[in-house]
């Protein structure tokens, strides 16, 4: 069997390394267009502002593709895929062959269609490319502009506040994160950013951007101008369908597949930035654009693909952790509700104290979003709440208090190994109490 | 595989494990000097309550970890010998991006306020369970007064 | 364990109405501490942790059965409960010294009250050798001496007020188990002692000297406390009135006395009622004037003698558990509180959020930062007039009122002479009714309410229904008065929510199904009521068809109240499970042997249903044997 992969991030190489789990013999090859090994994404901020070096940037290194005999093939682009050969063809005319193609092109950032948009000066921040260029011309910045107030464009506002360069934020919203957070929850992340001498401008974007040859400065929509040495682009991703749609495969915005990973050509499948799939937290069907729901699809394709089947449900397409200067938050699932959406149906849940700040909405008696700042713990127990779709009728009253935990569902092991012996009925009886004594007593 | 395994009607709520642990993972390696050192070293096994019944929670070390897939560094892994999940000792530095405490269905993995610098990089850790490599028994059976914890070796097929 | 009422942390609307204002105020409230306590180390609560000394803190686990002294089980688990039943004991007496004290400076002509019960005080000074023709400032001044002198009395001379109040048939089944109190201050010292390390071993020995703590509670303490309040304030009447947080009023000048001992409200009362201060409320802007409620065991007690009061008393507002919501409403003005059951937060985070002036009126109790105007007996007017002041300054620095809308109503005011004056006369009516099973029997529910009841009262008005729904009567008192008036058991229409016979029995009398008889205190007067319907009957306390039942106490006042329980014959019922349940010894004494020395028992049930239905049992139980049809 020969298993081919386009596309070497988190989803391409994830599958790699699940098919050699599970196929021992047979010859898998890693196409990517980027130069180097895999390399994790979004920590690119912290080599900007050199909280990491480039030595521990790899997610896999060429020890991992010697060992496990799997072929790189790197800084090819493949441009297009013949179905009825079973073939792919390269940007250099090279060929390869395969039995099973899995389709892991990733995302490319959106770039606004203003003037100026080609000057230098102007980054994304979404490839090491990207960060060695922004790396080098800090030496020479001292006043940066970031456009998009969402997880990367405050990313990259804070790797540049570190480097001592003065930095505003300008976003198209009334708060940040828009698509993750709530309004409580931005406020008390904007105070943690204002800390850093980080602007944020709201309810703003740019009509042009100024300069010869190089950027010096950039116009807003209410026409002031700010002088900056630095644009960097964050305003979203978009996927990377281009080879799909010219092979035919059925698109939207994304590649659609169904639970199984498969496109609409049975030996094809897709996974990562690059597919649609059913959301279980807004039930509908969206992009899944993150790290870890492109390693899920991974491994989940790539079983598929070695002939297991492996149906892939709980796919939740808002999932972040992330945590800028002093205060984390964790948001998953479905935690905005839009103006499409019957209010009714909804039930809020928060606690605000001081600046720690939790929400939950529920929906039908099961979580389906959650907002947690500040203080997450226990936030992956109510992740998996909301991804096995559990019912919580029976602890609405408790279920954001401290001592609300997993131990209230010590009889689900969500699938993994269990920890507890099989008790005696003495923890199911109502005078239990009595009987601990005698438990305990031996 | 080595797993640890509980036996719940034993179980009185004292806490001793969570006071082991953090003890274990001190630099003192005593609880009551680590209470006093700043900053407080935080436990990797939880003693959650039930309508009054304790109950302790603590990594499995999964067949199929989702902390695994959700590290963005690669330093989360799962040994192929031993079936610990650990995110210590590998190649990879964890950079304490909390993906891994957003993953874990259990709730077991604890972010720590410390902020630690390794082979020239600088970053707050998530902490979890780790079997404690350096003993034969873990920290927390050892503490526990009423032998709730056991160590049970299991097959597991990775 | 039965979730019945989802989405909500408190059985009473009220309270969680004021619960969600706590939240969106982002304050901590009994709940969230009681959260982030969970899980509880279970070798505390069953008793078998002792931290006396530095060899320790011992448990008893399964690698070790003895503490490193050598301490068993046993031992540890009742040495711990002796310090508890003697610290309830010791504050019982403490009261009612206090009152003594002011009984006596009446006497002496240096106080503000006067004695409102003469034929009640010279009845009982009459018993024990005081002249009931003589003066009476002079009976009261010798009265109040003598009993103070009985407090501080040591403990090998036995309490006279034992030997003469005692019932004979009680006193007979005391001494021949060598039982019998000295001076209560003194058995406490000496208890204290034997429960050191390394003193006593005889665990038997020590349940025995519970005993005795629990008799000197009553005599020295509760019956001395019930007694002479009624002297100085007169006795209970059966009166209507409100309850509940719904009652206080954003248009009036709020004033609320909390704790245990009235005579400082009962002043507090008649100064109010002053058209003078009550226009002052009204020019600083409260067009209703001037209101005082009551809250916890004092406002019980007010209820008591609300008849008197009906222009002035404007309710009682809730129990130990309410008292962080009440506040929360940012209607409260002034909190008066003496002696127990004050949480910390109350004067360190809820005062100062919610704009309420907080005095101590108690020697015993400070809280930090908190006005103290100490009760004396010759200037009680004159705090009086001070506390109306801080109010009228305080109603000043209102801000955001919040008051649920919801006004409730309930009956107070029963006691042994209430009700036989309800019956007309004697309680020879109210043996009729229970011989001719229109009452199948009684059923005392006292004492605290609890957190650990996630719906705190739950417990509490459950049992009190299932009970009534059994003919059975039901006398409240103490926190556990307060639950079920919240919820509207002590109104006149809860007889619609009892059995036939009760109902009628009820509508006949004008009564509702549940009686309060005040506070945690008066357990001391039901135990006389029990005492009397026994002496009528010819029989003994424990053949009365009677159950004791704690069914969320909390706090060591109650600890030691059970053993007086237990003294004197009564089946108690407790819930949760005292710490005794590491020693298998222990318990079967307290569940099953001691009915064998005194008549009473132990037992525990964590179910409302099934406690209805064990007391049921137990009471058919008891007319069987009394020949009484079942």
């Amino acid at each position: 069997m020969k298993y081919l992969i386009i596309g070497g991030s988190a989803a391409g190489m994830q599958a790699a390394e699940e098919l050699r789990k599970k196929d021992k013999k047979s010859e898998i090859t890693l196409i990517s267009k980027e130069k180097d090994y895999p390399y994790s994404r979004c920590l690119l901020s912290r080599y900007v502002d050199k909280r990491m070096s480039i030595n521990n940037f790899y997610f896999k290194t060429d020890h991992f593709f010697k060992d496990k005999n799997i072929k790189a093939v790197l800084g090819k682009e493949v441009i297009e895929i013949k179905r009825q050969e079973k073939k792919v063809i390269c940007d250099d005319l090279k060929e390869f062959s395969y039995d099973k193609l899995l389709i892991a092109t990733g995302s490319t950032p959106w770039m606004p269609d203003i003037d100026g948009i080609n000057l230098a000066g102007v980054y994304t921040f979404h490839s090491l490319d990207d960060a060695k260029k922004i790396k080098e011309s800090i030496k020479n910045a001292r006043k940066a502009v970031v456009l998009g107030a969402g997880f990367i464009g405050l990313e990259a506002a804070y790797a540049l506040s570190k480097n001592n360069i003065d930095v505003t934020v300008i976003e198209k919203g009334s708060q940040l994160l828009p698509k993750q957070i709530d309004l409580s929850a931005s406020k008390i992340i904007q105070a943690d950013l204002e800390e850093l001498k980080i602007k944020i401008i709201f309810d703003e974007s740019l009509s042009s951007i100024n300069g010869e040859g190089r950027i010096d400065s950039v116009t807003l929509m209410n026409n002031s101008l700010m002088q900056c040495d630095m644009l960097i682009i964050a305003i979203g991703v978009r996927p990377n369908v281009f080879l799909a749609k010219k092979a035919g495969l059925e698109t939207d915005r994304g590649i659609i597949v169904d639970e199984f990973f498969r496109t609409s050509d049975k030996d094809i499948y897709a996974a990562g930035d690059v597919i649609e799939i059913n959301d279980i937290a807004t039930g509908k069907r969206d992009l899944s654009a993150t790290w870890f729901n492109a390693v899920l699809h991974g491994k989940y394709a790539a079983g598929n693909m070695a002939g297991y089947r492996k149906r892939y449900t709980g796919a939740v397409g808002i999932q972040n952790a992330v945590q800028f200067h002093r205060i984390p938050v964790i948001s998953f699932g479905k935690t905005l509700l839009e103006g499409d959406d019957e209010y009714k149906d909804y039930e809020v849940i928060t606690i605000l104290k001081g600046n720690v700040y939790k929400k939950l909405i529920i929906k039908a008696n099961r979580i389906v979003g959650m907002i947690f700042v500040n203080d997450i713990n226990k936030s992956g127990f109510y992740a998996a709440l909301i991804r096995n779709s559990v019912d919580i009728s029976m602890y609405k009253d408790r279920i954001l208090d401290s001592d609300f935990s997993y131990a209230y569902f010590k009889d689900n092991n969500f699938g993994e190994y269990n920890t507890y012996f099989k008790t005696d009925e003495c923890w199911e009886r109502p005078d239990w109490w009595a009987h601990r004594l005698h438990c305990q007593m031996g | 595989m080595k797993k640890l395994k509980m036996h719940l009607e034993r179980c009185t709520g004292c806490m001793r494990c969570e006071l082991e642990c953090m003890a274990e993972h001190s630099s003192s390696k005593s609880y009551m000097r680590a209470s006093l050192s700043k900053p407080l070293p935080k436990t990797r096994i939880f003693v959650e309550s039930m309508l009054e019944r304790s109950v302790p929670v603590v990594c499995r070390h999964c067949k199929e970890p989702l902390c695994v897939s959700a590290c963005m560094t690669g330093c989360m892994q799962k040994d192929s010998k031993t079936g610990v999940v650990s995110n210590m000792g590998h190649e990879q530095q964890c950079v304490g991006c909390w993906m891994c405490i957003m993953a874990c269905p259990y709730g077991v993995i604890n972010t720590s306020t410390d902020v630690v610098g390794i082979k020239g990089n600088v970053f707050s850790q998530a902490l979890k369970c780790d079997l404690c490599p350096d003993r034969e028994n873990p920290a927390c059976l050892e503490g526990c007064p009423n032998e709730v914890i056991e160590l049970v070796d299991i097959k597991e097929n990775i | 364990m039965s979730d019945n009422k989802q989405g909500s942390k408190t059985y009473d609307q009220l309270s969680g109405y004021m619960y969600e204002v706590t939240r969106k105020d982002g304050m901590e409230t009994i709940y969230e501490r009681f959260a982030n306590q969970q899980p509880q180390c279970s070798f505390g609560s069953m008793g078998i942790c002792c931290t006396l000394c530095t060899d320790g803190p011992c448990q008893i686990t399964r690698k070790a059965t003895r503490g490193v002294c050598g301490a068993s089980a046993d031992l540890i688990v009742t040495r711990n409960l002796l310090a508890k039943c003697v610290q309830g004991t010791v504050a019982n007496v403490y009261h009612a010294r206090n009152v003594a004290k002011t009984l006596k400076a009446v006497g002496e002509g240096k106080a503000d009250y006067e004695i409102k019960e003469p034929e009640k005080l010279k009845d009982l000074a009459s018993k024990f050798g005081i002249d009931p023709k003589k003066d009476i400032k002079d009976i009261a001044r010798e009265f109040g001496t003598f009993f103070i002198d009985q407090i501080n009395s040591n403990d090998y001379t036995p309490l006279e007020l034992v030997k003469v109040l005692a019932p004979k048939k009680r006193y007979d089944v005391w001494k021949k188990l060598d039982i019998i109190p000295g001076g209560p201050n003194s058995e406490a010292a000496t208890a204290l002692s034997k429960s050191m390390t390394n003193v006593n071993n005889d665990v038997v020995d020590l349940l025995l000297h519970c005993l005795r703590l629990g008799i000197a509670n009553e005599y020295a303490g509760l019956f001395g406390i019930t007694t002479m309040q009624e002297i100085l304030t007169g006795t209970a009447k059966p009166v209507e009135s409100s309850v509940n947080i719904g009652i206080l009023d954003p248009d009036a000048v709020n004033i609320i006395m909390h704790g245990h001992q009235p005579l400082l409200a009962i002043k507090v009362l008649e100064t109010a009622r002053d058209k003078k201060w009550q226009q002052k409320a009204k020019d600083a802007g409260a067009k209703n004037g001037l209101k005082i409620y009551g809250s916890l065991c004092e406002g019980q007690q007010m209820l008591n003698i609300a008849s008197e009061y009906k222009d002035i008393f404007y309710g009682q507002i809730g129990n130990w558990i309410q008292q962080e919501l009440i506040l929360a409403t940012g209607a409260v003005d002034v909190l008066a509180f003496d002696y127990n059951c004050v949480m910390p937060t109350i004067s360190e985070e809820f005062a100062q959020k919610y704009h309420t002036k907080l005095i101590s009126t108690d020697k015993v109790i400070r809280q930090t930062g908190v006005e103290r105007m100490e009760f004396e007996p010759h200037k009680a007017n004159e705090i009086a007039e001070k506390i109306i002041q801080r109010s009228l300054e305080s109603f000043t620095q209102r801000k955001e009122v919040n008051i649920p809308s919801v006004k409730q109503t309930a009956m107070g005011g029963f006691t042994t002479e209430s009700v036989a004056n309800a019956l007309g006369g004697s309680v020879q009516p109210l043996i009729d009714a229970i011989s001719d099973k229109t009452v199948k029997g009684i059923a005392a529910i006292v004492g605290c309410t609890t957190v650990r009841e996630y719906q705190s009262g739950r417990h509490i008005v459950t049992l009190a229904e299932e009970l009534i729904k059994k003919d059975i009567l039901v006398i409240g008192a103490g926190c556990c008065s307060s639950a079920m008036q919240n919820d509207g058991l002590m109104d006149v229409k809860a007889k619609d929510r009892a059995g036939s016979n009760l109902s009628g029995l009820c509508s006949a009398l004008g009564v509702p199904p549940c009686l309060s008889y005040g506070s945690c205190t008066d357990i001391g007067k039901i135990i006389q009521t029990a005492v009397i319907i026994a002496q009528e009957l010819g029989v003994d306390v424990p053949d009365l068809p009677v159950v004791a039942s704690a069914p969320e106490y909390m706090e060591q006042k109650a600890v030691a109240d059970a053993f007086t329980a237990v003294a004197f014959g009564l089946s108690l019922h407790l819930s949760p499970a005292p710490p005794v349940l590491g020693s298998p010894l222990v318990t079967r004494i307290l569940t099953e042997d001691v009915e064998k020395l005194t008549g009473g028992r132990v037992f525990v049930d964590t179910d409302p249903v099934s406690t209805a239905e064990k007391i049921e049992a137990h009471i058919k139980d008891k007319r069987k044997k009394l020949g009484l049809k079942i």
